[in-house]
């Protein structure tokens, strides 16, 4: 099935028309989703270390996490909810971007990997040995992948 | 000899101009540039949300200081190079754009934060070490460092509005 028919309902919407005839709007929400950005990141970035064992490794990485989590679905409401007017004012641009597919795609298998495995990882006991090495490290590289689609977008 | 002019000698060495007329090298820089801010700005409010009381407040402060604040330096380190590049690039352009002027101040400001903060109420970290929420001295250097680091994010994508 094609999305097509979904990203042309999308581009005749309200709120389409208000993003692309609004000269500020664009530039107001792109801020708020780097400012979700640099959050999320850091969120991510101390978690999945500290599940590598590079930084605090005398404290436990399941409070760590637990203690942090809040901020990552935080800021991911922040960047989804800043996400979507983006989209809105370049709706059909962004159907045609290879970038921004490649995006959706990882961030798609991010969020599904945090919620069905990473959580579990850190909520469990096995929060020692290979495994959680493995999900960090799986973690950080969906996540950059999300970023680097991201930041393509605008370039393509 | 005149700022002006020292941003027009910038801008014309041989690889100030090579970076600004690559059309792979300079989008590679810039990318660079804008994720890391995750390992600098999204690290150091890990810290400032930590001297809050509001995340990890079981870990002692010197703890979540000293292990991750070496990952801020690491994407400041990261931030500057790139910023440096990106800014001999476009150095004429950016002499007059509003955004970039407020973000160097901003830059100042959030540089002399953290050597205000180190030398005085963190010299006596051990003391409140364990405190969930630290003393009131150590909270408003987090909120200026918080602040300052949201506006130096929006000033700094502000830069491209004013191009």
């Amino acid at each position: 099935m094609s999305l097509l028919p979904l990203f042309h309902w999308f581009n005749n919407t309200a709120l389409s028309a208000a993003m692309r005839d609004s000269t500020s709007a664009f530039a107001v929400i792109e801020m708020l989703h780097l400012l979700g950005l640099a959050m999320l990141g850091g969120v991510v970035l101390i978690v999945d270390l500290r599940l590598l064992g590079v930084i605090l490794p005398s404290r436990p990485a399941d409070r760590i996490a637990r203690d942090l989590a809040p901020f990552l679905k935080g800021s991911l409401v922040v960047m989804v909810l800043s996400g979507i007017p983006l989209v809105s004012g370049e709706v059909m641009k962004c159907y045609y971007n290879g970038a921004f597919r490649l995006k959706m795609l990882f961030f798609a298998l991010a969020l599904g990997f945090y919620f069905g495995v990473h959580r579990r990882i850190t909520r469990s006991a096995f929060v020692s040995g290979w495994a959680p090495r493995l999900v960090a490290g799986v973690s950080l590289a969906l996540w950059l992948s999300v970023g680097v689609a991201g930041r393509a977008i605008g370039f393509l | 000899m005149s700022l002006l002019k020292i941003c027009q000698w910038i801008n014309d060495t041989g690889p100030a101009t090579a970076l600004r007329e690559s059309e792979i090298a300079f989008p590679i820089v810039e990318s660079i540039h804008v994720l890391a801010i995750t390992l600098m700005a999204g690290t150091v409010s890990i810290v400032d949300l930590r001297l809050l009381g509001i995340v990890l407040k079981k870990e002692p402060v010197s703890q979540v200081a000293g292990q991750v604040l070496p990952l801020t330096w690491t994407g400041f380190a990261v931030m500057a190079i790139s910023g440096a590049m990106l800014s001999a690039a476009e150095a004429v352009k950016l002499y007059t754009n509003p955004a970039y002027r407020i973000k160097l101040v901003l830059l100042v400001l959030a540089g002399l934060n953290p050597m205000i903060f180190h030398s005085t109420v963190y010299k006596s970290v051990s003391a409140w070490n364990d405190w969930p929420r630290p003393p009131v001295r150590a909270r408003v250097a987090a909120i200026c460092s918080l602040t300052l680091w949201t506006a130096i994010i929006v000033s700094g994508r502000a830069i491209a509005y004013y191009h």
